[in-house]
């Protein structure tokens, strides 16, 4: 850097920015600074750029205190999504499937979403969006408490119109295996039990199928897997941008039971 | 227990004692400005975001340890910066790649800097010129008001060069923001440099006064 300079170079004018930087900053020996200031002091070229330093360094200090704009809504999403989680998992109400074995403290594979940042889709968003309904699941429907460890029954106001009051009594929606991501979307967070009538029906057909019963899916929903009738339902898996698509019929036989995502 | 009425302390101690809804409050409350904290230090918004996430997971299982005499914020604001200085130090590991800068290579008019200096945009825009050996320390020092001793704790290298790295870094947003650029300056400084490219080296000791 410039020490070597300094140490060749007068203390005194032509002034280097660098050494008023430095004797503004507090980096030279006491010694040196107490011989410095005052002739700083007495030049006012010297002054002006020790002011000049000093204004910089009020400016930034103001930006701590300047009004912040707010976390972009998908990235909260995603962090608000990622507290779930670790809410779930730290307090035992499972609000997300967690699929891999179980780590003493499992954290959102961060390294993962960075490498396959920039292949990201119109699949982000929808499950971005899924994640933030899970949280608002999690956070605005499950009961405070829930004595059995079960899963909560969602409350009406987390259904659509005529969606848990009338299981079934809307269209089954058609999907395509081949486009289980628009499917994920097309579902959001419906909770239409279809033929499974309710979580406990769901959650029997979730054991059958070897994932967790107390799970609390994103989304259920009647629908159609190539034309072949299921109840779909999304979970959580502990990883940003990846979900558990279940598709089963009535007799819990899975149409379908893989993740998908990024 | 997760009013927004409850202070951080009360939240934090609820979620040490199993109110399952309580550090979501407190996310809630402190994300935005944490999140500024997170983008001063790292720049890059994806970057931010993941260290938001894994400071605040930390904070999460770290709650049950957090001691009183503190304030919420403060230790919030800690962990933060830890977790970005991870990320700093991980990046500083691999291939650098450049990020998108405000207006690269164009001259900065007097009439310009004059007119947006005073913005606190134009500060952090500026600070991004830097390089992030210095932008570091000086977020550190000059926005998020840590003492050189503990930023030098914090970073891991001496005071001194804690010191010499603002000093520099400052030196350097001074010229972009147009703050030394005065060519009718007293003849004592060489004002005239900083009236040349913003990539000139300004360390370079002016001669021929």
């Amino acid at each position: 850097m410039t020490d070597e300079l300094r140490g060749a170079s007068p203390d005194g004018p032509p002034w280097s920015v660098d050494l008023l930087a430095d004797l503004h900053a507090g980096v030279l020996d006491p010694q040196r600074s107490a011989r410095l200031w005052p002739r700083v002091n007495a030049d006012p070229a010297a002054r002006a750029v020790v002011n000049a330093l000093e204004s910089v360094r009020v400016g930034l200090g103001e930006l701590s205190a300047a009004p912040v704009p707010p976390m972009p809504t998908h990235l909260a999403a995603r962090l608000d999504a990622a507290i779930a989680v670790e809410a779930g998992r730290a307090f035992g109400h499972a609000p997300v499937a967690v699929q891999e074995p179980p780590r003493p403290a499992p954290v959102i594979d961060l390294a993962e979403a960075r490498r396959k940042r920039n292949r990201r889709t119109g699949l982000a968003v929808g499950l971005v969006a899924a994640a933030a309904a899970a949280v608002a699941i999690g956070y605005g429907v499950l009961p405070t408490t829930q004595p059995t460890g079960g899963v909560a029954e969602p409350a009406p106001t987390a259904s659509k119109p005529g969606s848990s009051d009338q299981p079934g009594a809307v269209s089954p929606i058609p999907v395509q295996s081949n486009d289980l991501i628009g499917a994920t979307a097309k579902v959001g967070n419906k909770k239409d039990y279809g033929f499974l009538k309710n979580a406990d029906g769901l959650g029997k057909c979730l054991t059958a199928n070897g994932q967790d019963a107390k799970a609390q899916p994103i989304g259920v929903s009647p629908v159609t897997l190539d034309g072949t009738p299921g109840v779909m339902a999304i979970l959580l898996t502990g990883q940003i941008g990846r979900l558990r698509v279940v598709v089963v019929q009535p007799d819990c036989h899975a149409l379908f039971n893989d993740v998908i995502g990024r | 227990m997760t009013a927004a009425a409850s202070s951080d302390a009360d939240l934090i101690a609820a979620h040490a004692a199993g109110d399952q809804h309580a550090f979501a409050e407190l996310v809630r409350r402190h994300r935005d400005r944490m999140w500024a904290v997170a983008l001063r230090t790292l720049r890059d918004p994806e970057e931010a975001a993941d260290a938001l996430q894994e400071a605040f997971i930390s904070a999460f299982r770290a709650a049950g340890s957090f001691r009183a005499e503190s304030q919420v914020t403060t230790w919030l604001h800690r962990i933060v910066v830890n977790a970005c200085l991870d990320r700093v130090r991980r990046r500083q590991a691999r291939p650098t790649v450049p990020l998108p800068e405000a207006g690269p290579g164009e001259p900065v008019t007097p009439r310009d800097a004059m007119a947006e200096r005073e913005t606190r945009l134009v500060v952090r825009t500026a600070l991004a010129e830097l390089s992030e050996e210095q932008r570091v320390p000086i977020v550190l020092v000059d926005v998020e008001g840590y003492s050189v001793a503990e930023t030098a704790k914090l970073l891991g290298i001496a005071e001194g060069t804690v010191k010499s790295r603002c000093a520099r870094g400052r030196a350097k947003l001074a010229k972009v923001l147009g703050h030394l650029r005065n060519p009718d300056a007293d003849a004592n400084v060489p004002g005239g440099a900083v009236d040349e490219g913003r990539t000139t080296p300004i360390r370079r000791r002016w001669e021929g006064r």
